[in-house]
């Protein structure tokens, strides 16, 4: 049996079936009414966390990786909910690494971003884009993305220096500069450059699964306690917990893996 | 400036007072290269330093007034800050700056803000009112020169 956790893989290494159970989520999601913000499980109503219209997204910089964090395991939850009841190993939401060799290929190779994430006709793909309906901020319209050259996307080498980092706030700003998160936003530009729009392109929140794995990476080599305790009980603005509730990734319910198996006892 | 001393182990040029309202761009920054523009190799030759990303909120969505820093904080007022207040960030640019003094002992920076054609078209279409040409606003900078790390006995 499983542990009970969410396992986040690369997107790249999600299986046939754990792609569909995603899109099958993101699909059911986005169809949702929003009604004004009454449905929270519309895909709409949690992408409008972030900037418009509630614009909860870090007003404090020191807040960046918790309240990022509280945020992909927000709307992780209402992924899982759309999974059969039985599901023995459930997919959390992947993560786009954009260092990866196949990250820096040329678009015709694979690069850039992944072709998970890229337009299909029929049936249309969940992952490539949203029908934002905004009407009072005059945004209806799909999400778009611009792109840059993959070639300037962040590499390992880069993440390997960040983690070399000890001071937590310090390797939290790095983080979120130039040549990582901020970049990927400008980087991906469109929707994902601005960011009252960013989280309604469903690439983001594996972006955001990408930052907080690093994270993750970065906890384990210096500590997940080296978060200045001043911070620990600052609120998460949106959600109900505070710095201290999402240091620990296994106190969230998941697990950053490659792969997994189930091994079942058969004496 | 003038700077007499190359044996620093790290610079930084930290940028204060970055108005993130706006657009979204990159800043490239040139040392001792006043002519320095978008087409400028980003080469330590052509004094290229480092460049940051300036992910901007992309205008303000609100009322008059919304989106303008509060100032004047009280101590007891617990509300979040605006999210476009101006922000400081940090560029290493250890490698351009002791290049630089191999040569001189004055520095003039420059700084071309990059904003992609079809990201200004993009926001042009959703926020008309925010300036694409004009989007690099800072109060100041500080160069910052750092010793080697002592290392333990």
């Amino acid at each position: 049996m499983s542990n009970g956790k969410v396992i986040r893989k690369n997107v790249e290494g999600l299986s046939e079936e754990e792609l569909g159970l995603l899109r099958q989520a993101y699909t059911t999601l986005q169809q949702f009414d929003p009604r004004d913000g009454l449905e929270d499980r519309s895909y709409q109503t949690i992408a409008g966390y972030h900037g418009v219209p509630r614009g909860y997204c870090h007003r404090d910089r020191e807040l960046f990786l918790p309240w990022h964090r509280a945020y992909v395991h927000f709307l992780e939850q209402y992924v899982l909910d759309t999974y059969p009841s039985d599901l023995e190993l459930k997919p959390g939401i992947p993560w786009w690494d954009w260092t990866s060799d196949l990250a820096h290929q040329p678009v015709a190779s694979g690069g850039g971003i992944p072709n998970r994430f890229r337009a299909e006709d029929n049936p249309p793909n969940p992952l490539a884009q949203f029908f934002i309906d905004r009407p009072a901020f005059g945004m209806q319209r799909n999400t778009i993305r611009t792109l840059g050259v993959p070639n300037e996307l962040p590499t390992t080498a880069g993440v390997a220096q960040l983690l070399e980092i000890t001071d937590f706030l310090e390797f939290s700003l790095r983080l979120e500069q130039t040549p990582f998160h901020d970049s990927i936003h400008v980087w991906v530009g469109g929707h994902m450059g601005v960011v009252d729009w960013a989280a309604y392109d469903p690439i983001f929140f594996s972006h955001h699964c990408m930052v907080d794995r690093i994270w993750y990476l970065w906890q384990l080599r210096h500590g997940a306690e080296t978060v200045p305790s001043r911070l620990l009980n600052r609120q998460l603005l949106g959600f109900d917990m505070a710095v201290a509730d999402v240091l620990e990734i296994g106190d969230l319910g998941y697990e950053y893996a490659v792969n997994q198996m189930v091994v079942r006892n058969e004496s | 400036m003038n700077l007499k001393d190359n044996s620093f182990y790290r610079a930084d040029l930290i940028l204060h007072g970055i108005d993130p309202s706006g657009i979204s761009y990159e800043g490239r920054i040139f040392f001792n290269h006043p002519d320095a523009n978008p087409d400028t190799p980003t080469t330590l030759e052509n004094g290229y330093a480092g460049s940051f990303s300036i992910f901007g909120h992309g205008g303000c969505y609100g009322n008059v007034g919304h989106c303008t820093p509060r100032t004047g904080m009280r101590s007891f007022d617990k509300r979040p800050k605006s999210p476009v207040e101006s922000r400081d960030i940090p560029v290493i640019v250890t490698d351009a700056l002791k290049q630089v003094l191999l040569n001189s002992q004055e520095l003039e920076v420059t700084i071309v803000p990059i904003v992609r054609p079809e990201n200004a078209d993009f926001i042009k279409q959703i926020q008309p009112d925010v300036d694409t040409e004009h989007c690099l606003k800072f109060d100041k900078f500080e160069i910052a020169l750092y010793d080697a790390p002592q290392s333990s006995a």
